[in-house]
């Protein structure tokens, strides 16, 4: 039975079936939600009005006002809408998508001779340490000089918010350090599986050299995050909040995985172990991405801001900027700590030993 | 054993079903120690926090989340150390079946020997801390379901740590942020079914499906089960794999 069963589409099943009930989990009742919608009830009335600029959150698009009749009880109920972007159709056809770039990426690279010589290269330690250093300058100008743009643009031109006056700006540093702390991870996990797979050192090294950096990007995350909720929310920290508990998990992975990496002495050994925890722990990102739907939450949905946005544009393009400089600046703190970890791990090869003599 | 060699994978499974049992049947107490610690530590709130009938009913499914947690994390711990201090781990390892055959009947052995002694207490429990009475149902099938998904979950930090000297306190750092998302679903769960809200349709035979359409769809807690059972599914089959491959690292 055993013998003769496939693993491989047991799993793709199981995998579609998470996927599935993660989409299919946010139409049924919410959890939270008032109880009473699911009696037999009827319609009294229904009031809708629209706004742009919500009336409680910060962008709610649609409030209706419903109605119900329960048992002789008349129940009044506010429902508000927030962006219809973060629905869960949107979710699974931008998954889709997402999960078509990296396969044609994956389809250019095995294809393109001059790619994949660059990457059978950048597998030498060497190769990659001389290339990166020559890359760095060039980052950490781009990184600031981004950074003052978007600070400047998005603290003194943004049009000040119709609800939250101006605490609304520390958005400019919220959400691009809350997106990062997600794609770090991502970016981790594919580190991972290659450097399991196919044994690379490189691989390792960027693997191991991402964790302490998401975890500091994600605690930025969480302490922003937590200034905006005590302006707007009127509170630091609110346990039954999903989007907060989520990412505090996230922030706990990253500290287990940094500290399963220091308790194993061989560094090879150590980057493996991770990997496979780094790998198993992943199915925490979809529960982030999901939970503002999954929950009713504080947290507002998020907001597209490229193509068909609700948001201003004066208000979405330094939130752009800012997101391409911590993104930069993200990779230049990278670079560093591999730079110094390919040190570490060639320092009794010659040309380490050159370096060291020159400086 | 006869010495042909039998390479039908169900065989190496149940054989190790089997010996693990044997193994739990001869050291008794190592079985009886986890229920005796799941019940001190459910016993732990009311004398902590409040004997008010009124605040226990409200944080009963917690109390017993939070217990049958930290009793599997702490049971787990003996899933591969015996087998790691004497060997028999490396001739797991060794033999000509798929490591994570193995390692799935070990885990399903651990749990038949720790998870489902905690089902069985867990409702007597319930009742000494004033649980709402509707809430038992949901209370046995979040346990039914969580409880796995602990062992599978549990079993991946415990490879990871086995060959470390101190690997208990990074066990709990690595793996106890995994479970916080079952536990959250789990005590949302029993929360809502014991919130007040309509009562269920009663089971009667001309609609009987009706009431398994609103408990599957309609009832409030259903998205959280159906994203716990979603999680046992991916567990059974995806945790085995990264267990074996764990083992493989930390016996290299």
């Amino acid at each position: 039975m055993f013998s003769s069963f496939n693993f491989k589409y047991f799993i793709i099943s199981a995998a579609i079936l998470l996927l599935l009930a993660l989409v299919y989990a946010p139409h049924s009742q919410p959890l939270y939600g008032d109880p009473l919608k699911t009696g037999t009830q009827t319609k009294v009335g229904v009031q809708t009005e629209y706004g742009l600029i919500g009336t409680d959150k910060f962008r709610i698009y649609k409030s209706q006002k419903l109605e119900f009749k329960y048992k002789n009880m008349v129940v009044t109920e506010k429902i508000n809408t927030t962006a219809p972007t973060t629905g869960s159709l949107f979710l699974l056809t931008n998954w889709l998508y997402q999960l078509f770039f990296f396969l044609i990426t994956a389809i250019a690279i095995g294809y393109s001779k001059p790619i994949s010589n660059f990457i059978k290269k950048t597998g030498s330690l060497k190769y990659t340490y001389n290339l990166s250093g020559k890359f760095i300058p060039w980052i950490a100008i781009l990184a600031l000089l981004l950074a003052t743009i978007g600070i400047v643009d998005g603290l003194a031109f943004a049009p000040t918010d119709a609800k939250q006056k101006d605490s609304f700006r520390i958005i400019y540093i919220h959400v691009p350090a809350a997106m990062l702390c997600i794609q770090a991870y991502i970016v981790m996990s594919i580190a991972s599986a290659i450097a399991l797979i196919w044994r690379i050192k490189i691989a390792e090294i960027v693997a191991m050299s991402i964790a302490p950096l998401g975890a500091a990007i994600t605690a930025i995350a969480l302490i922003t995050g937590s200034l905006w909720g005590a302006r707007t929310w009127g509170t630091w920290w609110e346990w039954k909040d999903p989007r907060m508990v989520s990412v505090l998990i996230l922030f706990f992975i990253y500290l287990g995985i940094m500290g399963l990496n220091s308790a194993i002495e061989d560094k090879r050994t150590a980057a493996s172990a991770t990997g496979i925890f780094t790998l198993s722990a992943f199915v925490i990102i979809p529960f982030i991405y999901v939970s503002v739907k999954m929950f009713n939450s504080l947290h507002q949905g998020s907001t597209q801001v490229i193509g068909s946005s609700d948001m201003h544009p004066d208000m979405a393009r330094p939130l752009i900027v800012m997101f391409f400089a911590t993104m930069l600046y993200f990779t230049f703190a990278l670079l560093i700590r591999i730079r110094g970890e390919i040190l570490i791990r060639d320092r009794k090869t010659q040309w380490v030993k050159d370096i060291a003599l020159r400086s | 054993m006869t010495p042909k060699t039998n390479k039908n994978g169900l065989t190496a499974f149940l054989a190790i079903i089997r010996r693990d049992l044997l193994l739990a049947y001869r050291y008794r107490a190592e079985v009886i120690n986890p229920i005796l610690y799941f019940i001190i530590i459910v016993s732990l709130y009311p004398l902590a926090i409040s004997p008010d009938p009124k605040v226990l009913t409200k944080i009963a499914p917690g109390i017993i989340w939070v217990a049958a947690l930290l009793a599997s994390l702490l049971s787990l711990d003996n899933l591969f150390r015996s087998d790691y201090e004497d060997g028999t781990l490396e001739q797991m390892l060794m033999s000509p079946h798929p490591t994570g055959i193995l390692v799935l009947a070990k885990i399903v052995a651990h749990w038949i020997t720790t998870g489902l002694p905690l089902l069985l207490v867990a409702p007597v429990l319930a009742y000494t801390l004033h649980l709402d009475p509707k809430a038992y149902s949901v209370l046995m099938i979040t346990l039914i379901i969580g409880t796995p998904i602990l062992s599978f979950v549990g079993a991946i930090g415990i490879a990871l740590t086995v060959g470390l000297r101190r690997g208990g306190m990074l066990l709990s750092i690595l793996v106890l942020p995994l479970f916080l998302p079952i536990l959250v679903l789990s005590s949302v769960a029993i929360q809502l079914a014991a919130s007040p809200r309509p009562a269920i349709a009663p089971i009667i035979p001309g609609a009987w499906f009706d009431s398994v359409v609103y408990l599957t769809t309609q009832a409030p807690y259903s998205a959280a089960i159906y994203t716990l059972s979603a999680l046992l599914i991916l567990a059974i089959t995806l945790a085995p794999l990264a267990t074996a491959a764990a083992l493989r690292i930390s016996l290299r």
